[in-house]
């Protein structure tokens, strides 16, 4: 839209819009559904067995959310694919948040995090109560943090400690500080950390990966990221059945 | 300023190198190793991870595997370091009657030397081997075979070789050999000269320039092998594979049709499940220089035979392919051991296709050899 400047994340009016009231909040548990684009999407609305989610015939309506119904389940979490809906609960001494979680490797309960606000800038601590995984929330895993009750409107993700927790090579799970190591062993191009870790032999091939490579080994060499040499790209372009590769001529 | 002078300057970073600087450090002599690139950059990261002895001549080359063989049973421990050494026995697949003859007389002359080397006909086979095609004409079977990942075996080996002494020094290249009066007693390189007693020249496919200007030519030339690498599977593969047409190939390259297409390019495949459940399916075998690109027509030619002798893997998924130039060697056997006529300097190189299975003996005998 001209004129408007997308963030990638709420302005304070869009957010006044969406925040329950405090004394909702210190009710009990109650979703936050921070959804402010009117998209052709409804599954919050089917994934709620209490019937407090509308969206109603016209698809790309904003959700409405009935808090006197809201039990504050979180059924409807993991069902938005725009990751935008929470639980909240401020009804205790330290406020609990329900949030969706698609990275891995997942936290367990007990580990302290750092806590993201929206923007993903740290806001503080944060406790890890649960981490939900069941089948039916189809590969979202729904976390539950502690976080201090000032931070219940604040906080919307957060950061595992310790950079080894830092995937750079997702096929491969290759982390930030494996790569780092073996920059210090010695290897001064992407075939050379791809050799010595295996980041960007996966499915994807590096397309993902490839360029955080270079610019770790920029950072730990100091070098231009341009500078540093790329692997050699190799055929297949995208994956493809050997059947295929193989043609219609048999070798016989 | 680093120390200059060695004991032993080991020049080449891929498995033999590695496998030297290893076995000669862990026997007290100071080492250092010398490679242009990075560890594996060449040949060794470029290759399946083979250690087969049922492919091996009887004789010396047979001899010299199976002493390899029992060192890697000690490696695994030795080098702390996991070097996905997998024990999982090896096959190879016959198509028909006249591979079925040469492979029969090549099993006696092992049983001989001491190899169990079975012969199984299709159906047993398939029981072993749920891949091959129901039409072939069966498959030898070794238990002494196994499977290791080349990279970790070069990083085993050069981390382990770095616990015992040993200076690795990636990223230095060669630039000629120091002789005086006729010994080699050194190297020359960007970051300055070092001396040392020994010279071992472990590099591969780029051996005989370092050491051509001291009038020696060695018979060893790059040949490529180009490679295809599946989307990790689950449990497809439970041997390493060969077919007769590599035996055929490497040791009567005579009985070939030189029409057929994979003859031509001398394909003979070779097959692996990874540890990660990747399959590595090769191979070609063609002399085409220092060129290390692959071919579509080296590809299709790989993969049309695969799916001939593994008729399921037609559906599977290629991510990658690669090539690597392995050191050819015009009797198939690798040159190990002193220059004649040159002292001071040791080679060890021309393993081509056998690189990987036959680095720890390499290693042992050049260490033993300057103790």
């Amino acid at each position: 839209m001209p004129g408007v400047k997308y963030s990638g994340r709420l302005s304070d009016a869009e957010l006044a819009a969406v925040l329950p009231p405090a004394e909702r909040l210190a009710q009990g548990p109650v979703a936050v559904i921070e959804c402010v684009q009117s998209i052709p999407c409804n599954p919050c609305e089917k994934a709620c067995p209490f019937g407090a989610i509308t969206v109603g015939d016209d698809i790309t309506a904003l959700p409405a959310l009935d808090r006197a119904k809201c039990k504050g389940c979180g059924l409807c979490i993991s069902r938005c694919p725009g990751l935008a809906i929470f639980v909240v609960d401020a009804s205790g001494d330290e406020a609990t948040i329900m949030l969706p979680y698609e990275y891995l490797p997942l936290p367990a309960a007990g580990d302290v995090v750092d806590a993201l606000d929206r923007s993903g800038k740290p806001a503080g601590t944060a406790r890890v109560l649960k981490v939900n995984t069941a089948a039916g929330l189809e590969g979202t895993a729904v976390v539950t943090l502690a976080v201090p009750r000032k931070l219940a409107d604040i906080v919307r993700n957060f950061r595992p400690r310790g950079r080894d927790a830092i995937y750079i090579c997702r096929c491969n799970e290759v982390s930030e500080a494996e790569i780092r190591q073996a920059v210090r062993e010695g290897a001064r191009t992407v075939a050379a950390v791809k050799l010595a870790t295996r980041a960007g032999m996966g499915l994807c091939q590096g397309r993902t990966c490839r360029r955080l490579v270079s610019r770790i080994i920029a950072e730990e060499t100091g070098q231009h990221p341009a500078e540093v040499l790329p692997a050699t790209a190799r055929p297949p372009v995208r994956t493809l059945p050997l059947g295929t590769l193989a043609g219609g001529e048999d070798d016989e | 300023m680093n120390k200059q002078t060695f004991d032993i300057a080991v020049i080449g970073g891929g498995v033999i190198g590695t496998a030297v600087a290893y076995y000669a450090a862990k026997a007290g002599r100071s080492v250092v190793l010398l490679e242009k690139d990075h560890i594996a950059a060449g040949t060794s990261g470029a290759c399946d991870g083979f250690i087969i002895m049922q492919s091996k001549n009887p004789g010396p080359h047979l001899e010299l595997a199976m002493e390899s063989a029992a060192l890697y049973r000690d490696l695994v421990a030795e080098l702390d370091y996991d070097i996905e050494y997998q024990p999982k026995g090896g096959m190879i697949i016959i198509e028909n009657d006249t591979q079925a003859a040469l492979m029969q007389s090549h099993v006696a002359k092992q049983a001989a030397s001491g190899l169990k080397v079975d012969i199984l006909p299709i159906d047993e086979a398939r029981r072993r081997e749920l891949a091959l095609a129901p039409d072939l004409w069966g498959a030898t079977y070794c238990a002494a075979d196994a499977q290791v990942n080349p990279v970790r075996l070069a990083q085993g080996f050069s981390r382990a070789a770095r616990r015992h002494g040993a200076d690795l020094r990636p990223g230095t290249a060669v630039t000629g050999l120091i002789a005086d009066r006729g010994r080699v007693c050194g190297v020359t390189t960007a970051a300055g000269d070092i001396y040392c007693q020994y010279v071992v020249a472990a590099a591969g496919i780029w051996t005989p320039g370092l050491v051509r200007p001291l009038g020696l030519d060695l018979p060893i030339k790059p040949r490529r092998g180009q490679i295809l690498v599946t989307e990790p599977l689950p449990p497809t593969i439970r041997h390493v594979l060969l077919c007769a047409c590599y035996l055929v190939a490497k040791y009567r390259p005579q009985d070939l049709d030189p029409i057929e297409r994979h003859n031509r390019l001398g394909v003979g495949l070779a097959v692996e499940q990874t540890a990660d459940g990747g399959l590595l399916i090769g191979s070609t075998r063609e002399f085409a220089g220092f060129d290390r690109a692959t071919t579509l027509a080296g590809l299709e030619a790989v993969a049309a035979h695969a799916r001939r002798l593994l008729p399921a893997l037609a559906s599977v998924n290629i991510i990658r392919s690669f090539a690597g130039l392995r050191p050819y060697t015009p009797d198939g056997l690798p040159v190990i051991g002193p220059a004649a006529d040159i002292p001071g300097l040791i080679i060890a190189a021309g393993h081509e296709g056998d690189g990987i299975a036959l680095s720890p003996v390499t290693g042992r005998r050049i260490a033993d050899l300057l103790k």
